[in-house]
């Protein structure tokens, strides 16, 4: 598979000649279209919204969210001028912005009821120019989409990791930057496998991420959340009175010479210049 | 629609982020255009509150012409139906927005906002 952010930056790659491919290949459109598809019915919108859509190249998921029903508005966002002039030819419902996403999203908080990105985010993972840490970029994208929506907010990013390792990354950042997040693959150990990144902004009616595919058919969950929190508990942090009792156990066990245990094992000692 | 879209913008220069100054964005040499779009109560009453209404009556004043000052209530949205289609049409601009404490001016190329900053700014 080729992977067009192993070569060239996004405003320089999507160039005219490869902006128009999008209004001329029925193939892409159709991708794009399924996509977007997908991700509004995960968002399960049920009053015309105001959308960002990050990422919005020339306006073709946009559309389907112009069409849906109900009719959202949105607000497209996009690095790439070609792109945008495509949009612009192609006359789209929606208000464009050319904006880097890695550099924050400039809207003011509590603005969107919800969010899409189809095919971007893995952008950010790229190290195009010197002193440009993915990291950085991922965490301001996050904190700033976090600002923007409002509470009881939703945003789907679909994206294509380049490894398992890039994917971690990306959630681990959105994380960290509050939301509560989940991962839905469809069509798995595929050529065609599509990952969507589910986040969820705080609010009554999203408190557990789990809820957002509830009522969907032939969906599997796995919550590897309850797991992670086991691990937590059973280990004793280090340096601990438990941990220190858990050593010499231990090492009692092996046969070794061990100090007996005093009330003054692991005690904390006053702090000495 | 534009000038709604207006109303959520504000500076993306991290030194501003904190000034008061970086919202609303104001528009000058604008030149403006209006398309009437069809009228949704649904969405309008969904986006009012989140609407700063000051600031919309100041981007509207700049372009030219003027709101009630007063932020229309939800349960009159009927009523007040007129001045909220009249925001809700859609205009089209060629000009510059910028921020009171001016530092940068953003380019408005038929209708599309440049928000790339230099890495300096970030």
């Amino acid at each position: 598979m080729s992977r067009p952010e192993d070569n060239l930056p996004p405003d320089l790659f999507y160039n005219d000649t490869e902006s128009r491919k999008y209004t001329t290949s029925s193939r892409i459109q159709n991708i794009q279209a399924s996509m977007t598809n997908r991700a509004l019915e995960l968002l399960g919108l049920e009053t015309p919204s105001l959308i960002l859509d990050i990422g919005c190249g020339s306006g073709l998921s946009g559309e389907i969210l112009s069409e849906g029903d109900p009719p959202h508005t949105w607000i497209g966002m996009d690095i790439s001028p070609s792109m945008l002039a495509v949009a612009l030819d192609r006359e789209v419902d929606g208000d464009l912005l050319l904006g880097d996403m890695g550099q924050g999203l400039p809207f003011r908080a509590g603005s969107f009821d919800a969010a899409i990105s189809i095919s971007a985010i893995q952008w950010l993972c790229n190290e195009d120019e010197k002193g440009v840490d993915p990291k950085t970029r991922l965490s301001r994208f996050f904190d700033s989409l976090y600002a923007c929506l409002k509470r009881d907010g939703k945003a789907v990013c679909q994206f294509y990791p380049r490894d398992d390792k890039q994917r971690d990354m990306i959630c681990s950042a959105a994380i960290k930057a509050g939301f509560g997040a989940g991962l839905l693959e469809d069509d798995p150990e595929t050529k065609n496998k599509k990952l969507y990144l589910v986040l969820t902004v705080g609010g009554e009616g999203n408190k557990d991420i789990t809820g957002v595919v509830r009522n969907m058919d032939g969906v599997d969950v796995y919550d590897n959340r309850k797991k992670l929190l086991a691990k937590a508990k059973g280990e004793a942090k280090q340096g601990t009175k438990a941990w220190i009792m858990k050593k010499k156990e231990m090492d009692r066990r092996k046969g070794k010479i061990v100090k007996s245990d005093s009330k003054y094992t692991g005690r904390k000692r006053s702090i000495k210049f | 629609m534009k000038l709604l879209t207006a109303n959520f913008l504000s500076c993306a220069v991290k030194a501003c982020k904190s000034s008061p100054l970086s919202f609303p964005l104001h528009f000058r040499d604008a030149e403006l255009a209006s398309k009437s779009v069809p009228y949704n109560p649904l969405l309008l009453s969904n986006l009012l509150p989140r609407l700063d209404w000051p600031a919309l009556v100041t981007s509207s004043k700049e372009l030219g012409f003027t709101l009630p000052d007063t932020k229309p209530e939800l349960p009159r949205l009927s009523a007040s139906s007129s001045s909220a289609t009249t925001a809700d049409g859609d205009m089209n601009m060629d000009g510059t927005v910028g921020e009171e404490n001016e530092k940068t001016l953003r380019m408005l190329h038929k209708t599309v906002g440049n928000f790339l900053l230099p890495s300096h700014l970030v």
